[in-house]
């Protein structure tokens, strides 16, 4: 649930909990037992456990021995980069594109600092990366299927294949598609591909990688034969009974989710359009190009961060660039990665949607964007 | 309900005047700016208590990434000028140009009507007819440093614990629980990493240039470690030896020369004042009686003023060591700020 009285369009930071993954958490609370246990209270909750990746795998479309349950999707991404590289021989080269998450980046960063080379990815304006033959000398790469910022969906299928031919394995950072986008990692041809749990409804402290079958995983946590020595530690297990909750509903409501999202989008859009003079659209113009339920925005000549505050003066939650550690709002490395004059890298901000945001929402937003852009006129 | 932006500092000052406000019926928005601290990303404990503050008042709040407008209004200012051989004040320059400039707009931006601070410092009159006075209690006033830069800077400026000494700010911040009641008072200049000045400015300008200390007939009478790291009227760490004491004179950027003299040569009659400013009503028709201050720490001492277009001229009634270009000449009639300045010189031939 929302805060009372007000509007939330910052799914891509968050997702409100699902009904049936709270239940799911609630119940499973009880089950208190360690999943390591050789007694009834540890089989009650590797059962739970085991279920949860049945279900999980069915949804990323793989098998459960494929699904390692983590703390969210940045270890998803941090182990899915780690454990290429560890099996990388060789072409000590990483290609990647800046407009990947900082969770893929930052790690990729770490490489570089260990001897590799960083290959950078052509972007396009609408920030679209090139999918053309890989650079010489890649040994692993990354491509995330959609962008947490602008929503740009990202081609996987050409990726995979210029993969395929260098015979170079890669990591697919998916967590910004998954409810919105049907998406089965056997058909994105990667060898890890990471899941956020909440980003689909699950709370946050959980995730999951996919590992293809025969890629060795090389830890970041030791210290325990659990997720088959690929991620030690005790389980998650009431944020992983909630994960696979999340991700059985998500499932079932896909294409409606789908459909609605872009549908309120669509509005969003046109109505601000009518309200602020020379709107622009950062990422993709056709909503096809994007997730259906993000899109990036830029008033001229407004900070995004005064956008933003505003809006939530107003009782709207939206967001901007990358929030820092402090709290405030630094440029977005994605939309300067897409080349954009620095005007309107400051002034983009995020508006990003879900299966419960209401066309009364879409409504409020722009009566509070049309009163904020009419003050800062 | 009016909605006032403060600037918590993550001190207890701001979170007080915060406090008043609320108590006041006003709409509170809480700011921090994050000012500096360029290489790592953010996470300073100041912004931290901020937003304790913030949380303890239940209000909204929000960091700002003012890097850029810090750097071109306060910190490249300050840099210059000590290149210049100048003693600079960045805290006037952050007052004016930052939180009452940059701050009020991103404010406005959000409905805000004023941006209040902790500062200690009283304002009455209505905008247009805005009047400076100096904070109730005489230990903490600061109002040498919010001078604006237009008379009509302060008009959007509210300071909700100026009429309150700092003991009772303490003492309201307890009762209500605040989490920064007993936080030490911050100092120094708050970019300049451990108050290493010299280092600071080795980083922006190069490393310092050692010269020559000549006396006041041009003797070379000993070495410097470079000029700007002395203010005029400064007597320890010269390194010559004199039968009386010397003090710094006058520094000579352009010649990378420190001239020393007795402390009658760092005497001055007056001083000269750019970029005069007077607050409500105006600039006097004529030579006016005033008392100025010259130092952040100092006492002001009577004088008489002559405005001059954008300059001012100040006569002492007696003789004043160590007028140091750079630093501002504040002028007083009582409690009542009449207006101030940048120091540009001392006037007249020093005693002696």
């Amino acid at each position: 649930m929302t805060a009372p009285g007000r509007v939330y369009l910052d799914w891509n930071a968050s997702a409100p909990l699902r009904p049936e993954a709270r239940d799911a958490l609630v119940a499973a609370l009880d089950r208190f037992g360690n999943p390591s246990s050789i007694h009834a209270d540890g089989r009650a909750a590797r059962n739970l456990v085991d279920a949860s990746r049945d279900a999980v795998a069915a949804f990323m479309g793989c098998e459960p021995g494929e699904v390692v349950f983590t703390s969210g999707g940045t270890e998803a991404n941090n182990l899915a980069v780690h454990a290429l590289a560890a099996e990388a021989r060789g072409r000590r080269g990483v290609a990647v594109a800046g407009v990947e998450h900082p969770s893929v980046l930052e790690p990729v960063r770490a490489l570089e600092r260990a001897g590799w080379r960083v290959l950078r990815l052509p972007v396009d304006e609408h920030g679209r990366v090139g999918a053309g033959p890989l650079p010489p000398g890649t040994g692993i790469a990354a491509l995330q299927a959609a962008n947490h910022e602008t929503g740009a969906r990202q081609p996987v299928a050409a990726f995979a294949d210029a993969c395929s031919a260098a015979g170079v394995g890669w990591h697919c950072d998916a967590v910004q598609a998954w409810g919105r986008l049907a998406l089965r990692v056997t058909d994105l041809g990667c060898s890890t591909a990471s899941l956020s749990g909440h980003k689909v409804g699950a709370p946050k402290g959980v995730g999951a990688l996919y590992v293809r079958r025969g890629t060795p995983v090389e830890p970041l946590l030791r210290g325990g034969p659990q997720e088959r020595s690929r991620r030690a530690g005790t389980e998650n297990v009431p944020g992983i009974a909630a994960l696979a909750a999340a991700c059985a509903a998500a499932a079932e409501d896909l294409e409606a989710d789908a459909r609605w999202t872009a549908g309120l989008l669509a509005r969003l859009v046109a109505g601000a359009r009518q309200v602020v003079p020379h709107l622009q659209v950062n990422g993709p113009p056709d909503p096809d190009g994007r997730v259906p339920n993000t899109v990036n925005l830029s008033v001229p000549g407004v900070p995004a961060e005064t956008v933003v505050q505003a809006l939530d003066l107003e009782g709207i939650s939206i967001s901007a660039g990358a929030a820092c550690g402090s709290g405030a709002v630094e440029a977005s490395p994605v939309l300067t990665a897409m080349g954009l004059p620095d005007w309107r890298v400051r002034s983009a901000f995020r508006v990003s949607v879900g299966p419960t945001t209401r066309p009364e929402d879409v409504e409020r937003f722009l009566a509070a964007l049309g009163r904020v852009a009419a003050r800062l006129r | 309900m009016t909605r006032v932006a403060v600037a918590l500092s993550g001190g207890v000052d701001s979170a007080v005047a915060a406090l008043r406000l609320l108590e006041d019926g006003h709409e509170v928005v809480g700011f921090t700016l994050k000012v500096w601290d360029r290489s790592r990303c953010c996470s300073i404990e100041d912004v931290e208590d901020a937003r304790r503050v913030a949380r303890h008042l239940d209000i909204p709040f929000y960091v700002l990434a003012a890097r850029d407008v810090f750097e071109r209004e306060v910190v490249a200012p300050f840099v210059a000028a000590y290149a210049s051989g100048w003693t600079p004040n960045p805290c006037v320059a952050c007052n004016r140009r930052v939180k009452f400039g940059w701050l009020l707009d991103r404010a406005r931006a959000l409905g805000c009507e004023a941006v209040a601070t902790g500062h200690y410092a009283r304002l009455d009159g209505r905008p247009g007819r805005r009047r400076l006075r100096k904070g109730r209690d005489p230990a903490k006033d600061q109002s040498y440093f919010l001078v604006p830069g237009r008379p009509d800077g302060l008009d959007a400026v509210w300071f909700p614990v100026g009429g309150w000494t700092k003991e009772e700010v303490r003492g309201a911040a307890g009762e209500a629980g605040l989490p920064v009641a007993a936080k030490a008072e911050s100092q120094d200049v708050c970019f300049v990493p451990d108050g290493d000045l010299e280092g600071f400015l080795a980083r922006r300008l190069g490393p310092a240039r050692p010269g020559e200390i000549v006396d006041r007939a041009g003797r070379v009478v000993g070495r410097h470690q470079g000029v700007r790291a002395y203010t005029v009227g400064q007597r320890r760490g010269l390194g010559v030896a004199a039968r009386e004491p010397v003090y710094v004179v006058a520094k000579e950027p352009a010649r990378n020369r420190l001239v020393v003299g007795p402390r009658s040569a760092a005497t001055a009659p007056g001083l000269e004042v750019s970029e005069a400013v007077w607050l409500y009503p105006g600039p006097p028709d004529g030579p006016v009686r005033a008392a100025v201050k010259i130092r952040s720490t100092g006492r002001e001492v009577p004088c008489t003023v002559v405005a001059q277009g954008n300059r001012a001229r100040v006569r002492f009634d007696a003789p004043q060591f160590g007028v140091a270009p750079g630093q501002m000449a504040v002028f007083y009639d009582g409690d009542v700020v009449l207006g101030g300045g940048w120091i540009a010189g001392p006037t007249g031939e020093p005693e002696g």
